[in-house]
């Protein structure tokens, strides 16, 4: 996809204009078409004089990136190469500084800094905003400014970042504002909820609070996947952090969360989130070191702790009920108040987990998740798929040494800083951090094992729950019965076949009348000569059917002169494939080699089409089959018709494909003999 | 966890045929990779022509006859790479992770491949390395280029190149496989438990990398000969050459049928 937006008033370069895109919309954020909220409280209209047109700049190009990314589909989950997944998103932006932004160097930390986090590739286009478009209302109680914050945290209301807040405020004695990002009206309830129950608990100090309503209006979004959300929330904290005069901003998340790796191969680049990456927040610093004058450095304080590390912080502060009152959800939005958190997206689980290891069920209630991944079944999907690969992943880890780590996920050395003074104590520490992450999910696992044997050895906690899948069970395979609806069918022109839950629709041919036939009887054995003439009249008593001449002529085959048999392909005619072949092979190497696609295409073709006149030619062992008396001609008759009939359904009904190749024995007779009992509806 | 992507493999026959064998015979793992080699045919015969697994083939080339220079971190900075005389490996390789990536960003037409190109690089650098010296986190440059320097003959750098493709495959079966594994594991399946599926996910890596030991003399062979010819500056369009035929041999492999 190709998109080009422009926000508000921004101007659009003519070129960039007159260039070929996919998408053209507008983003406002004022008017009545409006579609983007950007609204905050106002620290112009309390102490501060202004705020800087830089920070109100960054918060701006932050939010219409937030904006336009929900605003294109990156595909749907069926896009399974992924074509979709990157867009180019070209953004034409009002700033109060246009010469600023469009600087080289700033316009690269931004792409560099978006790339990583969205994997969107991006373009912008900065002009003058109208004057009253420079501020950004920033109402902020003027306690908070007069108690001289010293941090800054980013809010989310969640557990890691309640953690953040407690463990400066209390274990270092940091003074923090909060600055919190409020899409959604409940998020703000419960970000006020926890800042003020933070007030309550620790009153040294007064947690003050600024939020920042920025969000979509109108329309759902076009894509939920917000990868950008976590440039607008650091940029909202270094805007705070300016204008407080502040160097330190802290967006806090557990190491495993941080880093993201794939807990599952389907996960690939930013498809697993990087919200609080390593490498995201080194690039964002690096932008932030272009845009202000006065150093502000965004870190994650909690990179190298395993959730449970991070929970234990409230513990040792006396505040472990707070847990409660937060939420990690990432499907939150719109669920029951006393079912907060859906109990089986990634975040739930990893919470989830991380609860138990430290010890701290009793503020996490099981009862609180909409699913408890551990004794309910886990449905076919998210579900399904986050608790076994967790479990999977963790199991992996558990095997792997320290270096190992850096071979088998070497998205680790994104997290390393190559300027750094000891990236090997960096790495040291991840592999560290990797390996308690297995331990303590692997503990918990056998901590619910044992918690649950009892149910576990009556048989009641059910099939496909996260303990069931751990201990295992019974293969279907093994207790394969009968009961399940195969069918074997003509409608027309149009064979149904289905088995095992699976269908296929193909396309008539003689190869499946022979196979229904077969199918029909099973363990019965069928002369090829009767099968092509359509005689399925039961065998003798040894099983086989007794075919005479008149049988062979009622087939239209003919007794030929063994002597007189010659192969399909003689050899020389064979010799002269194969020399064309290796010729071809070469040519084909040779085009690939300077990516002549069009030559390659024709010499794939031509090379296929001399591989299937040898195949179709070539009996067992390659050798050239020849012709031989009528039965041999009914054989190759039927063996062809059912062979190609079997090579289109290995491809069509691979499942189908393979139970045949196991159960047909083909010869001068024929059968269908599968390993179990098996009926078909035909 | 952070947040996640999921998706699934499409309800097209193919891709359910690999569901099918999945849930009922995944004890075949090539029987499960040629299918999703079927299946995902098209776009496979694509990646011979993509430029982001190209351009991580050819950056190996030339990190391999690098390795023959005097000054190895001198000889790498036409590569866009920094290297001081005194980095340490992991740092060397963080560096040439942050080079790879600025590169791929300009492909993005590559999709999910051009991650999966950069891994493989990646881990047939740091395999390459860890393996030559006594520890990755205690190697210094000097280490990186002397494990290089031992991949930079044709016959050793053909084991470099079988495990680059053979990476490079088996990320990309598990990136299609693992749509669908975790659903098909439970009790009305053949991997009836997190073990089952662990082992499964294990062969069937084992199997890719294993398959890509056809490209072992090729690689030899085409290496030694460009690599003279070039005097050591292997093209970037030569690199794109190989790497089309090799992953069209990789396929072919894949797709085998059983004898």
């Amino acid at each position: 996809m190709r998109a080009l937006i422009w926000c508000d008033e921004a101007e659009i370069p003519a070129a960039v204009g007159a260039e070929s895109w996919s998408v053209q919309k507008p983003i406002m954020s004022r008017g009545p078409a409006a579609t983007l909220n950007l609204r905050a409280q106002n620290l112009v209209e309390t102490v501060l004089t202004s705020v800087s047109s830089r920070a109100s700049d960054l918060v701006r190009i932050a939010a219409y990136i937030y904006a336009a990314d929900q605003d294109l589909s990156r595909g749907g989950v069926a896009d399974v190469y992924g074509r979709d997944w990157r867009r180019h998103i070209a953004l034409c932006l009002p700033v109060s500084d246009p010469v600023f932004w469009q600087q080289d160097v700033i316009q690269s930390r931004l792409v560099d800094v978006l790339s990583f986090l969205t994997e969107d590739r991006w373009e912008f286009y900065f002009s003058q905003a109208p004057p009253a478009v420079h501020q950004i209302p920033l109402p902020v109680n003027e306690r908070t400014l007069l108690a001289t914050p010293d941090t800054v945290i980013l809010f989310s209301g969640g557990a890691d970042s309640l953690s953040t807040a407690v463990e400066a405020a209390i274990e270092r004695g940091e003074r923090p504002v909060l600055v919190s990002h409020r899409p959604a009206p409940q998020f703000d309830a419960r970000q006020h909820h926890l800042a003020d129950a933070l007030r309550q608990r620790f009153p040294q100090w007064t947690f003050p609070q600024i939020g920042f309503w920025v969000h979509r209006k109108g329309s759902d979004s076009a894509d939920s996947s917000q990868r950008s959300r976590a440039f607008l929330f650091a940029s909202l904290g270094a805007a705070v952090a300016t204008e407080l005069d502040i160097g330190r901003v802290l967006l806090g998340d557990n190491g495993i969360i941080s880093l993201n790796l794939p807990f599952t191969g389907q996960l690939v680049g930013a498809l697993a989130s990087r919200s609080t990456h390593p490498a995201f927040l080194r690039l964002f610093n690096d932008l932030l070191a272009e845009v202000f004058p006065r150093p502000i450095q965004v870190t994650n304080p909690l990179l190298f702790q395993t959730r449970a590390e991070v929970l234990n912080v409230l513990q040792d502060a006396g505040c472990a009920e707070l847990l409660q009152e937060t939420n990690s959800c990432s499907r939150g939005r719109g669920r029951p108040g006393v079912t907060p958190h859906c109990g089986f997206c990634s975040q739930c689980v990893d919470r989830r987990f991380g609860a138990i290891a430290a010890g701290l069920e009793d503020h996490d209630l099981a009862e609180r998740y909409g699913l408890d991944i551990f004794t309910q079944t886990l449905p076919i999907g998210e579900a399904r798929t986050v608790a076994e690969s967790y479990v999977r992943f963790a199991r992996r880890l558990k095997e792997l040494s320290d270096e190992q780590y850096f071979d088998e996920y070497p998205q680790l050395y994104d997290c390393i800083d190559p300027r750094e003074l000891a990236p090997h104590e960096t790495a040291s520490r991840l592999a560290a951090l990797l390996k308690q992450h297995a331990n303590n999910v692997l503990d918990v696992v056998a901590t619910m094992v044992a918690r649950y044997s009892p149910e576990l050895a009556a048989g009641v906690i059910p099939e496909d729950s996260l303990l069931r899948l751990v201990v295992g069970g019974v293969s279907r395979v093994v207790a394969e019965s009968t009961e399940e609806s195969n069918i074997f069918m003509q409608e027309g022109k149009i064979w149904t076949l289905v088995f095992r839950g699976h269908t296929a629709r193909v396309n008539d041919s003689r190869g499946l009348n022979h196979l229904v036939g077969l199918l029909r009887h099973p363990g019965q054995q069928f002369h090829v000569i009767s099968m092509i003439s359509g005689d399925w009249a039961p065998s003798g008593e040894d099983g086989h059917r007794r075919i005479t001449s008149s049988d062979a002529l009622d087939a239209g085959l003919r007794r030929i002169d063994p002597s007189a048999a010659e192969p399909q392909i003689d050899d020389q005619a064979r010799a002269e494939y194969k020399m064309e072949l290796d010729d071809l092979q070469e040519r084909l190497n040779a085009a690939e080699m300077r990516n002549d696609r069009d030559d390659v295409a024709q010499l794939e073709q031509q090379i296929d089409f001399i591989i299937k006149e040898l195949r179709s030619a070539a009996g067992r062992g390659g050798r050239m089959r020849p012709v031989r008396d009528a039965g041999e001609k009914a054989r190759q008759a039927v063996h062809a018709a059912i062979n190609r009939s079997l090579k289109s359904l290995r491809v069509s009904h691979p499942l189908l494909g393979r139970h045949l190749d196991q159960a047909l024995k083909l010869g001068f007779f024929c059968s269908y003999e599968p390993d179990f009992l098996i009926t078909w509806a035909t | 966890m952070g947040h996640v992507r999921l998706g699934r493999l499409p309800k097209t026959l193919r891709w359910q045929g690999v569901v099918g064998l999945l849930e009922e015979s995944p004890d075949d793992v090539s029987a499960v990779a040629r299918a999703v080699a079927a299946a995902a045919e098209g776009r496979l015969r694509e990646l011979a022509r993509d430029p982001s697994v190209g351009y991580c083939f050819w950056l190996l080339t030339r990190l391999s006859s690098a390795s023959r220079e005097p000054n190895f971190a001198a000889a790498t900075a036409g590569l866009g790479l920094a290297p001081s005389n005194t980095d340490s490996a992991i740092a060397f390789v963080a560096q040439v992770s942050d080079r790879v990536r600025a590169e791929l960003q300009q492909f993005p037409e590559s999709g999910p491949f051009s991650e999966l190109a950069s891994l493989a690089m990646r881990r047939a650098l740091s395999e390459t390395v860890g393996q030559h010296g006594q520890s990755l986190f205690l190697s210094s440059i000097d280490d990186v280029q002397q494990a290089f320097r031992s991949h930079s003959t044709a016959m050793r750098f053909g084991d470099l190149s079988k495990r680059f493709f053979g990476d490079f495959f088996a990320r990309t079966l598990r990136y299609f496989v693992d749509k669908e594994l975790s659903n098909t594991v439970g009790m009305g399946n053949a991997l009836t438990s997190i073990e089952a599926s662990q082992e499964f996910s294990e062969s069937l890596d084992l199997y890719a990398r294993q398959s890509a030991r056809i490209m072992e003399k090729f690689a030899s062979g085409w290496y030694g000969k460009h690599n003279w010819e070039s005097g050591g500056a292997i093209s970037r369009e030569e690199a794109q050459g190989f790497v089309a035929v090799a992953l069209r041999k990789l396929r072919m492999e894949l797709m085998r049928p059983e004898p």
